[in-house]
């Protein structure tokens, strides 16, 4: 094991749950560089929700509430709220954020709260066997879509940076290192910061969706699929057709912090009392 | 607003106001809720009483992110409370049920209206007796208490506080629209002085290790030390996934059964009337409870040997008390606002071996005084028949 | 110099595949759980860009500084 594996995860908890060559572990490992990085053990708080990416703070020996399906944030929102100092982070699926959770999420960014929501984002519910998600593409056969996914899948970033989310960043666990440094400055950033991870998922999405069950094609699939948002800036739209921006998206540090803003005026209230 | 006197604040209060007095007086420092007749006026005065003493108010976007922050903010070192009524308690269901599981201690106040689904908004109910008990799901226990007046609404919010912090577990208070819209005067002691959370040491720490009655001791919050691990799955003392150790799992769940259950007799709040020579006694509980005062009275009036209960805890529920208050009657009438719901405890608690009269008012309606009285008369009149 | 824990690789060569300079080859040895784990077949040749530590889903993986 990793020393900062040794450091930093539960060892009776172990071994990870998570198939060979599924991309959860990946950014549990950039999850706990971020922190080494941040030296903020002590004051974080993680939720998780529920789903196969729910589990990735639950191995990390901190703080750790792993909650109902689609509510890692209102719990996030609680734990942020009873102490405003403490770093909140959740971890929560495509289904979990944007489907059965998805007004959580938008509200959350809407208050601008500062917690940041790692969503792993891998087009499918694996946990539950390989059913179509709010994030499948279009036309993909799945358990549930056996004729072919009738809808439009959701684009998270998007969709926080609208309802107000004041950082956004998506990278892939191809990226390992970029996808750290911005787990990182998610955790710093004073907001709701919001990383979309593309990740894999060989035994759900792969053997479904795309005929393979081979975590390193899939993921240079994955990776193919992308463009830096910089790059993207001289493309057109059809260039850009169908591909996923990496990088960081949006970044605002002039919007009040809510939990800042709020806490402003008890104190203010108290001392009038 | 309000006097002081003999170390007591006396104001007048809607039922809705006196229970956020309750819950501030009782060390509540966090609200999460949502708009919804008939409780809105207790996340209105939340909203403006929390920030007075440093608490947090937060309307959240929906009834079920309530309860989430809620039992949030619980872990998060706060006591905790969230309030709602009708499709909103139902809504909440999922959240209570993981509240148990995790053994978060949080307040529930449910302003009962009548139902089913949008039903009833401004109109009261007690239909939601049983959904306390039963509504999340698999297996689990609650404690419920049930005011019916605004002296009680602070009393019974204050104790429920108290006991959702001892037990570890969710707390409900089922006030209905009648108490919670009514305005009366409701004494307030000055020097209240509530239990502050223990601690557990830290010295080898588990947070699922109960103590021999099967409580856990104390309740540890986030960044604290302890590194916690709550999961809503089944868990083993440490915390960690037990979902597939069948030993474990049924451990725990009849842990959290018993922990309420094996305790019932300290739980028991009975309050009683006319019971020495009574041969037919009114159980009430919440609003009937005081027209069923004023008819056991003029019942007695007429010579009828009538007695009076109010039940101000319902669950887990007093069979035993029950039993043994009511040992000399004859006949028991349970006046409830529900199809009839509580009369089959009552059935069950006696065992045949008496008379057991459900007294059912649907519609929005209290029972008057008069409706009560009369089924008094007409069981007295059966008897000497 | 790369260290596998060979108690938690799960074999799904994800180092393998992204390490630039593929020297991460197939040990033919099976684990405690019957992944064939992986070997660094030519150390001699890694630059220490550490993309296989960064990668592992397992974190089972460990690029030590010094010499190969």
């Amino acid at each position: 094991m990793h020393p900062l594996g040794e450091k930093y995860l539960r060892k009776n908890a172990l071994p990870l749950l998570w198939c060979p060559g599924c991309g959860n572990g990946t950014i549990l490992n950039a999850t706990v560089r971020a922190i080494e990085n941040l030296g903020i053990r002590d004051r974080l708080a993680l939720v998780g929700g529920i789903g196969c990416s729910g589990w990735i703070p639950v191995y990390i020996d901190a703080d750790t509430l792993h909650v109902l399906h689609g509510r890692a944030i209102p719990f996030a929102t609680g734990l942020k709220m009873s102490d405003p100092n403490r770093k909140v982070i959740v971890f929560s699926g495509d289904g979990d954020c944007l489907g059965i959770g998805g007004n959580h999420f938008i509200h959350g960014a809407r208050r601008n709260i500062d917690i940041t929501v790692i969503m792993v984002h891998n087009q499918i519910y694996g946990m539950t066997g390989g059913q179509v998600a709010p994030t499948t593409p279009t036309a993909s056969k799945t358990k549930t879509s056996p004729y072919g996914n009738p809808e439009m899948p959701f684009n998270g970033c998007e969709l926080a940076r609208a309802s107000g989310a004041t950082y956004v960043a998506r990278w892939t666990t191809a990226h390992p290192r970029q996808l750290s440094k911005a787990i990182a400055e998610a955790i710093d950033h004073q907001g709701f910061s919001f990383v979309e991870v593309l990740t894999q998922c060989p035994t759900q999405a792969g053997r479904v969706i795309h005929g393979t069950a081979d975590p390193a094609k899939l993921l240079d699939m994955i990776k193919a699929n992308t463009i830096s948002a910089n790059a993207a800036k001289d493309k057109s739209a059809e260039e850009l057709a169908g591909k996923f921006l990496i990088g960081t998206l949006h970044h605002d540090t002039q919007r009040p912090e809510f939990a800042g803003y709020y806490y402003e005026k008890i104190h203010k209230a108290a001392a009038a009392n | 607003m309000g006097q002081e006197v003999n170390n007591e604040k006396v104001k007048i209060l809607q039922g809705n106001e006196a229970i956020v007095e309750a819950a501030v007086a009782a060390g509540c420092r966090f609200f999460a809720g949502y708009p919804i007749t008939p409780a809105s006026e207790v996340a209105e005065t939340m909203a403006q009483r929390l920030p007075q003493v440093g608490g947090v108010f937060m309307q959240m976007e929906d009834e079920i992110a309530s309860i989430c922050a809620t039992i949030g903010a619980s872990f998060g070192g706060l006591k905790a409370c969230t309030a709602s009524s009708g499709p909103g308690i139902s809504l909440k269901q999922e959240g209570v049920g993981y509240a148990s599981a995790v053994e978060a201690p949080i307040v529930v106040i449910n302003v009962m209206r009548g139902g089913p689904a949008t039903g009833m908004p401004t109109a009261v109910g007690q239909q939601d007796i049983m959904q306390a008990k039963y509504g999340s799901h698999g297996d689990y226990e609650i404690i419920a208490l049930m005011p019916s007046s605004c002296q009680e609404a602070f009393d019974l919010t204050y104790k429920a506080f108290e006991l959702s912090e001892h037990y570890r577990v969710p707390v409900y208070v089922l006030s209905d629209e009648i108490v919670g819209h009514t305005r009366e005067k409701v004494r307030i002691p000055a020097n209240l002085s509530p239990v502050e959370r223990k601690k557990p040491a830290k010295e080898n720490f588990q947070p699922y290790k109960a103590q021999a009655n099967g409580l856990l001791d104390g309740m540890p919050g986030f960044n604290e030390g302890y590194r916690l691990l709550i999961d809503g799955q089944l868990h083993d003392e440490q915390g960690n996934r037990a979902a597939h150790l069948p030993d474990v799992c049924a451990r725990l769940t009849e842990r959290l059964c018993r922990k309420i259950s094996d305790h019932a007799d300290q739980l028991v709040d009975i309050e009683s009337s006319y019971l020495e020579d009574a041969e037919i006694i009114v159980v009430s509980f919440g609003s009937p409870s005081r027209p069923s005062l004023r008819a056991v009275k003029d019942a007695r009036a007429k010579g009828i040997k009538a007695g009076y209960l109010k039940l101000r805890i319902i669950w887990p529920f007093p069979e035993t008390k029950l039993v043994e208050l009511t040992a000399g009657a004859r006949t028991l009438i349970v006046p409830e606002l529900n199809i009839g719901r509580v009369v089959n405890e009552v059935k069950r608690a006696v065992g045949g071996q008496k008379e057991v009269v459900g007294l059912s008012k649907l519609g929005g309606l209290l029972h008057t005084p008069g409706e009560i009285q009369a089924e008094i008369e007409r069981r007295a009149q059966a008897c000497t028949r | 110099m790369v260290i596998i824990d060979e108690l938690y690789c799960k074999g799904c060569y994800l180092c393998s595949h992204y390490c630039p300079k593929k020297i991460i080859k197939p040990s033919g040895k099976r684990n405690g759980k019957g992944y064939i784990i992986p070997c660094i077949a030519e150390p001699e040749e890694c630059t220490k860009c550490k993309t296989c530590e960064l990668i592992c889903p397992e974190l089972a993986l460990t690029v030590e500084e010094g010499a190969n």
